[in-house]
């Protein structure tokens, strides 16, 4: 995938949350390439980062957070533009326009009070005020089938009238409405019964192929990741720790914490003895001296304590940040 | 049948509005019973005023006293109280012990408009703004304006109406003197006709601009509290958060979003505000000495009138069951989620 076409290049993004004990460190330092068309699956346990960096792309960060530094560069076709320091209302022709946003519990996304039908045309009324009703209702029969959603029904429904796996199938409808260049979905099936996560996870497939759309899923269930994405991105604590093809990452993890992930899942067959990864999560006030994951690491020396390893290529295309792959 | 009248006996509206009637059938009858059975029966006490004051015989007495009530003596309870029955729901409501027994209906139509017109005014101006400044607090949460608007709003909010009315005499009339109000006693000065004629509305506004006033400035801190809480906790919803992620301008976010889930919650506490219009405010007319029905219905308790004070109760009592009828229905025009098919 690395010679694929970039479509979001992400450079030394820090965001810090204020708190009643300080500062949150939610994302330091990020850096990462997203390519068109890919599907990419951001894994990391409650508080690595993940929706942060989702909320940072397309601007809609709560009130006390603050980008301390970095930029988010967005291709498109051929121009470049940094989302982060171009004015708000110049930005919003790109929300959902290019970047649509699913968040995590679609259940609350959809205004109660308004019909699915309103959802839709005030979405494209929004970055299109000459539409007619009739093309934006014929649009959204479409994409509402492509989630084999009854269109018929839907539209005429107001949310509550509609089961979660439903709602989350709006939702994502909803988002392909103005054919974006990129779908951000923040944990697409939690709190979703099986057969819901099910028809989810293969409908985002048939998506990809149909609307030629780059996907991001951020996910803390690795199952999801290995069903849907391409490529894999590690965070833990505000980092990433590990980025590379879904096949490396399965099959050749290379950091520490991403091999406790790999052995915590469940499985069919084999020990009894859930694996689970030692010590907590890190506090994000006063994250750990040098690297985040030296408290809980096997295999940490004397250097993971003082000095923060970067994100270093080892294989093609497959990055780590740890010591463990430096010295040679 | 048709399909379409047994769908309307069905339906919710329906339902409730036989239940509404059913309320209104057991206070009535509530209070015919307390007042012909309470120990000094007031009835039995008029005839004995009517015998010793004018020294009116018995059965003279008696009749008088029938007729004041609307009802009959002579007959049964039973009786008597389905005859009152049909005298209510006629409009009947008897007359009063005093003014020459001038009928009540009569002494509420020629009161109540005038709290209706202040009360209403004063809750409609104080819910108004009291939105508009509860949401636009809640948009700056945390800075200095919300948090110097929220201490004055639970200060007002504490603060009981006959005092601020109190404190509006004691400074614009003694300690500034700029407020004559001796003259604003009434509905209206005495020197202007009724009519549709300005030097009259200008009169009727002069009279009734201190008690709106008052009511303004008592009711206005809680609605502003509650519009605050409320847009804060709709600004924390996730469909916020997405509206904004769908590109909507802010504009389209505040009102059909914001606003109009904000609101939801609050209108049941609008609904019930309206029928506390019809019960106007006692204290606060009679410290402006503004003849509206809580004036008026302290007037009765002090004279024991009775069958004013019946009345009163009873067009109180109608106004809460309607008000909470409609606030049933309208509530499921505004929220999808409860409206019952």
């Amino acid at each position: 995938m690395s010679n694929s076409e970039l479509i979001l290049s992400i450079r030394n993004l820090t965001v810090k949350y204020r708190s009643r004990r300080g500062y949150v460190n939610a994302l330091r330092n990020i850096n990462l390439d997203i390519y068109r068309n890919e599907a990419l699956g951001i894994v990391g346990e409650s508080g690595s980062g993940k929706t942060t960096l989702a909320l940072a792309i397309i601007r809609q960060l709560p009130n006390n957070a603050r980008i301390v530094s970095g930029s988010i560069i967005f291709y498109d076709d051929g121009n470049k533009v940094d989302l982060l320091t171009m004015n708000y209302d110049e930005f919003r022709r790109y929300l959902w326009e290019k970047i649509a946003f699913v968040p995590q519990g679609a259940m609350n996304s959809l205004n109660p009070v308004l019909k699915i039908k309103d959802h839709f045309t005030e979405t494209v009324k929004a970055h299109n005020p000459d539409a007619s009703k009739e093309e934006i209702v014929r649009k959204a029969r479409e994409v509402l089938k492509v989630t084999l959603l009854d269109p018929d029904r839907v539209l005429n429904s107001y949310p509550h009238q509609l089961s979660g796996g439903m709602k989350q199938r709006v939702m994502i409808s909803l988002a392909l409405i103005l054919n974006p260049a990129i779908i951000i979905m923040d944990e697409p099936t939690s709190s979703l019964d099986v057969v819901s996560q099910k028809i989810i996870l293969q409908n985002l497939k048939d998506i990809m192929r149909m609307f030629n759309v780059t996907i991001i899923v951020i996910t803390h269930d690795i199952g999801v990741v290995a069903e849907v994405a391409n490529r894999v991105v590690v965070m833990y604590a505000g980092k990433i720790m590990e980025v590379g093809d879904v096949e490396s990452i399965f099959y050749n993890a290379l950091h520490p914490y991403t091999q406790g992930l790999l052995k915590a899942v469940p499985k069919l067959r084999g020990e009894a003895e859930l694996y689970s990864i030692p010590g907590e999560p890190p506090d994000l006030v006063n994250p750990p001296s040098g690297c985040s994951f030296h408290p809980r690491c096997p295999f940490a020396m004397d250097i993971c304590t003082i000095n923060e390893p970067s994100l270093k290529e080892v294989n093609r295309g497959h990055l780590v940040a740890c010591f463990k792959y430096e010295t040679r | 049948m048709s399909a379409k009248i047994r769908s309307v006996l069905k339906s919710y509206a329906f339902l409730r509005l036989i239940r509404a009637i059913v309320i209104i059938i057991v206070v009535v009858s509530i209070s015919f019973f307390i007042v012909r059975l309470m120990p000094g029966n007031p009835v039995d006490l008029y005839i004995v005023y009517l015998e010793t004051t004018y020294s009116m015989p018995y059965q003279q007495a008696k009749a008088m006293a029938a007729a004041i009530f609307g009802v009959n003596l002579n007959e049964p309870l039973y009786k008597q109280y389905i005859e009152y029955m049909i005298n209510v729901f006629r409009g009947n409501l008897g007359r009063s012990m005093f003014m020459n027994g001038m009928p009540v209906i009569k002494i509420i139509a020629q009161y109540l408009p005038w709290t209706v017109f202040t009360v209403g005014t004063g809750l409609l101006i104080s819910f108004i703004f009291g939105i508009l400044i509860g949401m636009a607090i809640a948009y700056r949460r945390g800075g200095i304006l919300d948090s110097t608007i929220t201490i004055l709003s639970s200060i007002l909010n504490s603060v009981p109406n006959y005092i601020i009315a109190m404190l509006l005499i004691i400074i614009f009339g003694d300690y500034l003197g700029v407020v004559p109000f001796s003259m604003l006693r009434g509905a209206y000065s005495s020197n202007v006709i009724p009519g549709w004629n300005i030097p009259f509305i200008m009169s009727v506004i002069q009279h009734a601009i201190f008690p709106i006033f008052t009511y303004v400035i008592t009711t206005i801190g809680g609605w502003i509290l509650l519009m605050r809480g409320s847009t804060i906790s709709v600004l924390g919803e996730d469909y916020i958060t997405v509206a904004r992620a769908r590109g909507l301008p802010e504009s389209k976010i505040m009102t059909t979003y914001v606003g109009r889930n904000a609101i939801l919650p609050i209108f049941t506490n609008f609904t019930i505000a309206v029928a506390f219009i019809f019960g106007g405010s006692v204290l606060v007319e009679s410290i402006f000495v503004y003849p509206g029905i809580g004036l008026r219905l302290l007037q009765a308790i002090n004279q024991r009138d009775y069958p004013v004070m019946q009345g009163i109760f009873l067009i109180i009592t109608i106004a809460v069951i309607a008000a909470n009828y409609l606030a049933d229905v309208l509530y499921g025009l505004l929220d999808p989620r409860i409206r019952v098919r």
